[in-house]
């Protein structure tokens, strides 16, 4: 009984591995890119960047996903695009807006100046983000988007409420043959942990270690810990408060 | 007719902040036990605690929900979908909420309880009277935007039936149809709470980092 749960449960953890693969690369590539415009010098860009932040931290992935679902998922499918790589686009589109902030502290706390830097030595936007802001702010790019990485897999339960077939659909299709609830739920709260806490390690770890030494970023009220969504930062670098990390919130999902 | 559409939204909203309202409390109050428990227990106590809240912070707040709706009642606790979701989703923040007042307790300089101990005060009255009073100023933004995000993840009780705002506007959706309004009014409901929420926080964190950076 139990192999036979677990071995349904993880065909649905390889649905699940893969809607957070696909999220997650989406969401760091699309974040970083929202967060190098948000920190340029021009004011409309920089403006439309904060506003979609905003907003799209304003609405609740579930019922954004559900909309989408009932509004467009028919179509999607009639032109050949399946509910997975819709539900894709709206947990990138959704997931951004936390990162993006998240990298736009980092970048605003780190990379202070270097816009200007950069710009007096006639370097280009794409020339100044590639060579400069992200070389010298990957120790701390690296740990918060292996979090993000967290947040997003566990969102993706998300994703059987609209009939996609990853881990948690599985486990309720167990819950109504079996009526066994508590079992199949325990069994399915392992699932998660055995691939979420590994990943949780390794953020606290690469944190460790990319931090050491270096100019730490400031202590993040309640961002130093896995797991963590929203960024309360509060910088006392060397007891002497500097440039915060971020002052902005990001909310959950 | 539409007034009634409308009405059934915003009821749906009421039950909505019921949730929100009713996690958000369960997950302060747990929170700060779990963080003051931690500091003052011991190392057993610290051990359960860690194993206790990294259970909570990577299983989805959806499958605990699932949990408290679907397993619990086979232990012989019955919850209706509301209470479910509200202990749910106040057992995951609590989670959360207990790193934010371990980080703000940090945030209360040491000299301070040595101060307490110099003068003879029992360690629960320096942790009540001395540390907890300036470490809640600094939690104060956190919780707020915890309070923001529980108003986002209360949408999960629809999973189990709750009559919150997405379970009636789905109801509605599949009685009348009319999707694209119901889903412009559910998410302009949404920007018109949490917008000047981001900002009121916002406006709070920086109040408190210059607070912090005037103490240190």
């Amino acid at each position: 009984m139990w192999a036979q749960w677990a071995h349904v449960l993880a065909s649905g953890l390889v649905v699940t591995l893969e809607l957070t693969g696909v999220i997650s690369v989406c969401t760091i590539v699309f974040s970083l890119l929202l967060a190098s415009a948000a920190v340029s010098e021009i004011k409309p860009l920089t403006r439309c960047c904060r506003l979609y932040s905003d907003v799209v931290r304003s609405i609740p992935l579930l019922p954004a996903l559900i909309f989408v679902y009932y509004g467009l998922g028919r179509d999607f499918v009639q032109i050949g695009v399946n509910t997975f790589w819709l539900a894709c686009l709206v947990f990138v589109l959704s997931e951004s807006g936390y990162q993006a902030e998240i990298y736009r502290g980092i970048f605003r706390s780190m990379g202070a100046g270097q816009w200007e830097a950069g710009r007096s030595l006639g370097l280009r936007w794409r020339q100044i983000v590639t060579r400069v802001l992200l070389p010298s702010c990957l120790p701390a790019i690296i740990p918060v988007s292996v979090n993000a990485v967290v947040l997003i897999l566990k969102d993706t339960s998300l994703a059987s409420m609209i009939t996609i077939q990853e881990v948690t659909l599985s486990a309720n299709g167990l819950v109504s043959t079996s009526f066994q609830p508590l079992q199949v739920y325990i069994l399915l709260a392992g699932f998660y942990l055995v691939v979420v806490l590994p990943i949780m390690g390794l953020s606290q770890l690469l944190e460790r270690r990319l931090t050491r030494g270096a100019r730490r970023p400031g202590i993040m009220l309640g961002t130093g810990f896995p797991g963590a969504r929203r960024p309360v930062p509060l910088d006392l670098t060397d007891g002497k408060a500097a440039a915060s990390a971020g002052r902005d919130v990001a909310g959950s999902p | 007719m539409n007034g009634t559409i409308f009405a059934a939204i915003m009821h749906g909203g009421i039950v909505t902040l019921e949730v929100a309202f009713g996690a958000w409390l369960i997950g302060s109050v747990i929170g700060l036990l779990l963080a003051i428990l931690r500091q003052l227990g011991g190392k057993p106590a610290a051990w359960v605690i860690g194993i206790l809240v990294a259970i909570l912070r990577g299983v989805p707040q959806l499958v605990i929900l699932y949990f408290a709706f679907f397993a619990l009642p086979t232990l012989g606790i019955n919850l209706s979908p509301v209470t479910a979701a509200i202990v749910a989703l106040g057992a995951a923040e609590a989670s959360f909420t207990a790193e934010y007042y371990r980080a703000a307790i940090a945030t209360v300089a040491r000299e301070q309880q040595e101060a307490g101990r110099s003068l003879g005060l029992p360690e629960l009255k320096i942790f009540g009277l001395i540390v907890m009073p300036q470490a809640l100023v600094v939690a104060v933004p956190a919780l707020l935007n915890s309070l923001l995000g529980l108003l986002k993840l209360a949408t999960l009780a629809s999973a189990v039936g709750a009559p919150e705002i997405l379970y009636n506007s789905q109801l509605e959706m599949n009685r009348v149809g009319h999707l694209l309004g119901i889903a412009a009014t559910v998410i302009a409901v949404y920007l018109i709470v949490s917008l000047p929420g981001i900002h009121l926080v916002r406006r709070l964190e920086r109040r408190v980092s210059r607070h912090l950076i005037a103490a240190t």
